[in-house]
């Protein structure tokens, strides 16, 4: 398949799946007994997160391939992976508190997980930003790599935050408890499409921001040569 | 604020977001861009002045 139509088969996959995750989350899933409609964000928020995680957990196999090799082409993947993780971390921070005022009463609360998936954010908005702010071009992808580790690290904190601590967040749904979880069909396909169509969605951003840190940085080097050859005119 | 009220603004976040990462990735693409184009510009002076000094 050409480098043209590639992308866009892979743009119509994410753009059909997506399509029937917005279809079951809306209209075909029934709507909860206790929250009614407002349930049906559930479906998105936790769709997005799991993707997130994922990319967290390539920032961590990137930063340390990076640290490994010195080779900087797992550093633009592990920064790709962070940007969209963060894009949809941030996802899961607004719609968690629009679902949650109408269901706790609150916009938020500082349990243990809304604070630790806080932290979490924050850390990845540190290490996308990071390198922007150190001059030094060989420290800047190492300090960056350990960053992402440290984050890639909160990802199981987070996860099991709801069972270390007391929570007003619900438990896990899923690898959850036996007493967690949904059983209506409908509900289980809206959830499993929501988090197919993330993944994608997070593969085809990563590859869309891989291939851009990768032009940049052949650019750059097409620069530093052309200085070379302009300063020996 | 009713339920589906919630419900929608929750879904236009999701898009939102989604579509400003989108517009970030457009706005580096179109940087690099400006970068190649400036980039031939300085390749086409360079030879430019070759073909002068081999004259």
């Amino acid at each position: 398949m050409s480098q043209i139509w590639k992308p866009i088969f892979f743009f119509s996959i994410v753009f059909v799946v997506m399509e029937l995750a917005i279809i079951w989350a809306l209209g075909v899933a029934p709507p909860d007994r206790e929250q009614g409609d407002v349930q049906r964000i559930f479906y998105f928020h936790l769709g997005s997160i799991w993707p997130g995680f994922v990319a967290f957990f390539y920032v961590l196999y990137g930063s340390v391939r990076y640290l490994r090799s010195r080779d900087l082409k797992w550093d633009r993947r592990a920064l790709a992976s962070g940007e969209v993780g963060l894009a949809f971390c941030i996802i899961v921070l607004i719609t968690g508190p629009i679902w949650a005022k109408p269901t706790w009463g609150v916009w938020w609360v500082w349990d243990a997980r809304l604070t630790s998936t806080i932290v979490l954010a924050m850390i990845f908005l540190g290490y996308v930003n990071l390198r922007d702010y150190i001059d030094d071009e060989s420290k800047r992808p190492r300090i960056s790599a350990v960053l992402g580790i440290i984050g890639a690290c909160m990802v199981p904190f987070v996860y099991m935050s709801t069972r270390w601590f007391e929570t007003q967040h619900p438990q896990p749904v899923i690898a959850g408890d036996a007493d967690s979880g949904i059983r209506s069909p409908h509900m289980l396909y809206a959830l499993y499409l929501a988090l197919a169509a993330f993944t994608l969605l997070y593969i085809m951003l990563w590859q869309r921001g891989r291939e851009l840190f990768r032009a940049e940085h052949r650019i750059k080097n097409i620069k530093a040569s052309l200085n070379l050859m302009e300063d020996e005119t | 604020m009713t339920d589906l009220t919630h419900l929608v603004l929750a879904y236009s976040v999701v898009w939102l977001i989604v579509g400003a990462y989108l517009a970030i990735l457009i706005m580096r693409n179109r940087r690099l861009l400006k970068q190649v184009e400036e980039l031939e510009q300085r390749i086409g002076k360079l030879e430019h002045s070759e073909n002068h000094s081999g004259e």
